[in-house]
């Protein structure tokens, strides 16, 4: 039953990157916009993840890494650099930045790195907004011109894919487990020997490569950001939630979380007139009050999960249900 | 030049008392219970809200209207806390943070868009004010000394009852450790929920102070309350006077760099102050080293 | 085979937000527009989709809007999206305005950001476009060909206020305090090339962060430096913020000019804000076209002008959207466009005329509080009071 369920499942999602594929040519530009939006959101999700679910260090200020890259690639893009060029150095930039900031950060733990790192948002907001000969200042950064929808909707679908393998791989390695143990305890990963600074350091390099990339694109796509877009607390808070709510600690999660959530809010917002803030809002109370590990680990869905081959996966994180208290 | 740092300094001294007395009921709360609670700010935004409609609707001056606020939001803080919190309070600490900020932001969130619908106007400000005094050519505004000289007095009384009362006593033993006070005998929830109360009640306190002097809006709750997180980790948890202090700190340290470096690099001041306390003495000012 | 199911359901559940199948009935003129209702301008333009309703509701009374080629009157019917007040959340909802509900025309979200995203679906849809809170010209400078924008250059916000001071020849020196926003800023760079060419000195030029609270520093310093005029271009909640401390220490320049000072300015200000000049699009009594419209749009609606000092700006547009239409005597959107772009009307805040690259010409006038009322001081033609300059210094 097992692998018949997996070449069906294999099928399945065959037809479904086939179906994404040929999404602009069918004509559904709507769709396009709306799954372009989807896998960015996806994408910090899942990157976020690897600090946040993987390592257990709630990094709230993972939209950072998406401003900076936003906004080095669109001073690149208006330099004169092409694209391929501009998200290079944008990846390097915030890698860069991952590596400064992550020896101050990772001195501190749960919910005092959870409010610094919020607190890196803002800072770099407000240097954003004060560089205002690089950066355009409040009044923003426009790239040149251009209607880049499709391409930009393959670029991040390939990115948002190579996120998921990225997550894979990691989730898999002996760096993977490093991270696992980290969180379950770091004092005991340090005297059993791993080398719990660097292994931080490299975690948060990594989580930042596939944010500044999509904040690349995204820039690419819209041809104008402002700080307040790509440094707000929608971004920041949106994809966190994502993986909160699918489920941080398993690749699927956050896939789960992203899906779930903007189908939600699309229904909200286009068919309730009044009060869908509030409505959101209960739906995070609600999830909070009673699925706090996130949906994939609900009594529903696990089994499905489990169905599907990534059951280890599951298993890998059945001591996050049951931690002990320090 | 030394009479404008004296008036920089006097009027940072007052700026931070009123981050003191905003930050001081988050230092209860985000003491005792140890959870994020995002929804801070909305309690404020509230508080200033009541008084608002006090001011306009009674003609009741704002410290009246500090006062009056306090019973009512103590009510709802424990409704609120029997609501939302005290289903997670047992959780694991990763599932606890998470559920915490799920939950608190969730509440942030309902409570925005409801107060937004009803109270349809862009933005509220009383015309209240007292005039200022004036001393030596340093205009100090009276509004924000007596704010001062409020949170002083709340202060002290805060502390009196921590360290004389049983109920003080018990969420000092809360705040020290809960797993000690839980063996001890101490009825967590109960004390949980009205230190709580407490501090939902001085957030909605300061509201009615804040908005005499600045304008609200329904969305100003979560970015204040990251400042006034930031100003209670600065000053230390568990500790009252850190909270204040922290504030003072702010509040000078927020107006010097106004003037000095120029009014865009104001904000950066606090970050980088939380930055730098949390990496050279992480338990915050006056924090005890756990 | 139940678990097949379920992912099938995943997939298709994917697609609920959005019908497949357009709606756009041609009996009816359908405009797309989306309201910041929630995130940060839901303070300000929160309540404009009952502003929209109205409007539309008004026209239909009367049968609807003239389109020649069917050889009748059709109706107007709105459909209005929350955009968060956030970009891509703007974007993603115009294309959906465009590609799924086919909309005729669209109207602007509140705010140069927004509108920047907005109308890139206008154009790559070639759909007409019109702009209405958004006067940045950064918008107006992308060779597009689908839009354009109600109101004038946020550079030339405040060009008949400078023209009275030069006129009168009286100031000397100016001090600028700028909240660091896409609007208040490019009325300061406006503004201080015009005081220059008035012949003032522009002593100094304060950028201040947008969410600054506290102005104990700048008013220290603006005291020392003491200028003829102290003009804060900032949006409201920051100008309030800065004249209550002004007035606590004493600030007393001879004249305070806040760009926008509408009536919960005055109302939360109480006695500071006398005599404080600032930028109308309207007041009650002025000689300015027919404003019976726009008080009949705002009592229907239910929203008071000087709580939302925008909205008169809005009533401007549909009079241009429907003449437009009626020019146009089609729904094409060619056409529509065509008409949209040479179209020359006097609207209920003055001559509506648009440049090449797309804004328009509506503008604001000077406006001080005497009393406790807006006059508007300039041009004569117009005005409904006169400036009192110097004004009386605090005690």
């Amino acid at each position: 039953m097992n692998r018949r369920g997996k070449k069906l499942f294999y099928l399945v999602v065959l037809l479904l990157c086939l179906l994404l594929a040929a999404l602009p040519w069918i004509g559904f530009s709507y769709a396009v916009v709306w799954i372009f939006l989807l896998a960015v959101y996806f994408t910090l999700a899942l990157s976020y993840d690897i600090v946040g679910g993987y390592m257990g260090y709630m990094n709230l200020g993972h939209s950072t890494f998406f401003g900076l890259g936003a906004y080095t690639t669109a001073i690149l893009l208006n330099q004169g650099f092409n694209l391929f060029a501009a998200l290079l150095g944008a990846l390097l930039l915030t890698a860069v930045f991952a590596a400064v900031v992550s020896y101050p950060l990772f001195r501190l733990r749960g919910a005092y790195f959870a409010l610094a790192t919020f607190g890196l948002i803002s800072l770099i907001e407000v240097l954003t907004t004060n560089l205002r000969d690089l950066t355009g200042g409040s009044g923003g950064i426009s790239t040149p011109p251009g209607n880049h929808m499709i391409p930009s909707y393959y670029l991040v679908l390939a990115v948002a894919g190579g996120t998921m393998v990225l997550s894979q791989i990691v989730a898999r390695s002996k760096f993977g487990l490093a991270l696992f143990s980290i969180r379950e305890d770091e004092e005991v990963a340090a005297a059993f020997g791993v080398p719990t600074t660097l292994y931080k350091c490299l975690a948060l390099i990594i989580s930042s490569a596939p944010a500044s990339l999509v904040g690349g694109i995204y820039v690419w796509n819209m041809t104008y950001i402002s700080p307040n877009s790509v440094f707000g607390l929608e971004i920041a808070l949106s994809p966190i939630i994502m993986a909160m709510l699918g489920g941080t600690g398993i690749m699927i999660g956050p896939l789960v979380g992203a899906v779930f959530i903007t189908v939600v809010q699309e229904f909200l917002w286009t068919k309730v007139p009044y009060f869908h803030l509030a409505m959101y809002g209960t739906v995070l109370v609600l999830l909070g009050l009673f699925m706090p590990g996130g949906l994939v680990r609900t009594r529903f869905i696990k089994p499905f999960i489990q169905w599907l081959g990534l059951g280890e996966t599951v298993d890998y994180f059945k001591n996050a249900d049951a931690e002990r208290i320090p | 030049m030394t009479a404008d740092f004296i008036q920089l300094l006097v009027g940072g001294i007052l700026l931070g008392g009123i981050y003191g007395l905003a930050a001081f009921g988050l230092s209860i709360t985000f003491g005792v219970l140890n959870v994020l609670n995002l929804a801070h700010g909305e309690f404020l935004m509230l508080g200033s809200l009541m008084s608002y409609g006090l001011f306009i609707g009674l003609g009741i001056n704002p410290f009246m209207a500090a006062i009056l606020v306090i019973p009512v939001f103590m009510l709802l803080g424990v409704g609120f806390y029997l609501l939302l919190l005290k289903p997670i309070m047992d959780k694991p600490p990763h599932q606890l943070l998470v559920a915490s900020i799920l939950v608190t932001l969730g509440a942030s969130l309902f409570i925005e868009d409801v107060t937004a619908f009803f109270w349809e106007r862009p933005v509220t400000g009383i015309s209240y004010s007292l005039p200022p005094m004036e001393l030596a050519g340093v205009v100090i505004s009276s509004t924000r000394l007596l704010i001062l000289l409020f949170i002083f007095a709340l202060a002290c009384g805060m502390q009196i009852y921590l360290k004389k009362t049983y109920v003080g006593k018990s969420i000092r033993a809360i705040v020290q450790g809960r797993e000690g006070a839980k063996i001890v005998g101490i009825p967590i929830s109960r004390v949980s929920a009205l230190a709580f109360s407490i501090g939902m009640a001085l957030a909605a306190s300061a509201g009615a102070f804040y908005v005499t002097l600045f304008t609200v809006t329904p969305t100003m709750g979560i970015p204040l309350t990251i400042k006034y997180l930031c100003v209670v980790v600065l000053g230390g948890l568990g500790s009252i006077v850190g909270s204040i202090f922290g504030g003072l700190i702010l509040g000078v340290a927020e107006t010097l760099t106004a003037y000095y470096c120029g009014a865009e690099w104001s904000p950066t001041i606090a970050f980088i102050l939380l930055i730098l306390i949390l990496i050279i003495k992480p338990e915050g000012l006056f924090g005890a080293k756990k | 085979m139940k678990k097949r199911v379920l992912l099938i359901c995943l997939v298709a559940a994917m697609f609920i937000g959005f019908p497949l199948a357009a709606m756009g009935a041609p009996d009816a003129i359908h405009i797309g527009a989306t309201v910041s209702q929630t995130g940060h301008f839901s303070s300000e333009i929160g309540p404009f989709k009952r502003l929209m309703n109205a409007w539309a509701d008004l026209v239909n009374e009367k049968g609807g809007i003239m389109v020649k080629e069917y050889g009748k009157k059709l109706p107007v019917k709105f459909t209005i999206y929350d955009d968060k007040s956030d970009q891509a959340t703007v974007k993603k909802y115009y294309e959906r305005l465009a590609t799924v509900d086919r909309v005729n025309l669209m109207l602007g979200p509140y705010s140069s950001p927004l509108t920047f995203a907005a109308s890139t679906a206008g154009e790559n849809h070639q759909i007409p476009f019109i702009a209405i809170c958004a006067n940045s010209p950064k918008i107006y400078t992308r060779g597009f060909n689908w839009i354009v924008g109600t109101i004038d250059l946020g550079p030339r916000y405040t060009y008949r206020y400078w023209e009275m001071i030069r006129k009168e020849g009286k100031a000397k020196s100016v001090s600028f305090v700028v909240e660091d926003t896409i609007h208040p800023l490019s009325v300061y760079k406006g503004s201080k090339k015009l005081a220059e060419e008035a012949g003032l000195k522009v002593m100094t030029s304060d950028i201040v962060p947008a969410k600054t609270r506290d102005f104990t520093p700048i008013i220290t310093k603006l005291k020392k430096e003491n200028p003829d005029i102290i003009y804060v271009s900032s949006n409201i909640p920051f100008a309030i913020n800065f004249m209550k401390q002004a007035k606590e220490m004493k600030l007393n320049p001879k004249e305070y000019h806040c760009i926008h000072h509408s009536g919960i300015f005055r109302d939360a200000l109480g006695s500071a804000a006398d005599d404080v000049i600032g930028q109308s699009y309207w007041v009650e009594g002025m000689k300015l076209g027919d404003t019976q419209l726009i008080n009949d749009v705002l009592k229907k609606a239910k929203i008071s002008e000087p709580m939302y000092p925008w909205s008169p700006a809005y009533v401007a547009a549909f009079q241009v959207l429907q003449k437009a239409i009626e020019n146009a005597g089609t729904l094409d959107n060619k056409k529509v466009m065509d008409n949209l772009k040479k179209l020359k009307m006097e609207t209920v805040l003055g001559e509506e005329v648009f440049a090449k690259t797309g804004y328009g010409s509506i503008n604001t006038y000077p406006s001080q509080i005497q009393g406790g009322v807006y006059k508007v001081i300039y041009p004569p033609e117009v005005a409904t009071g006169k400036h009192i300059y110097p004004r009386p210094a605090w005690k």
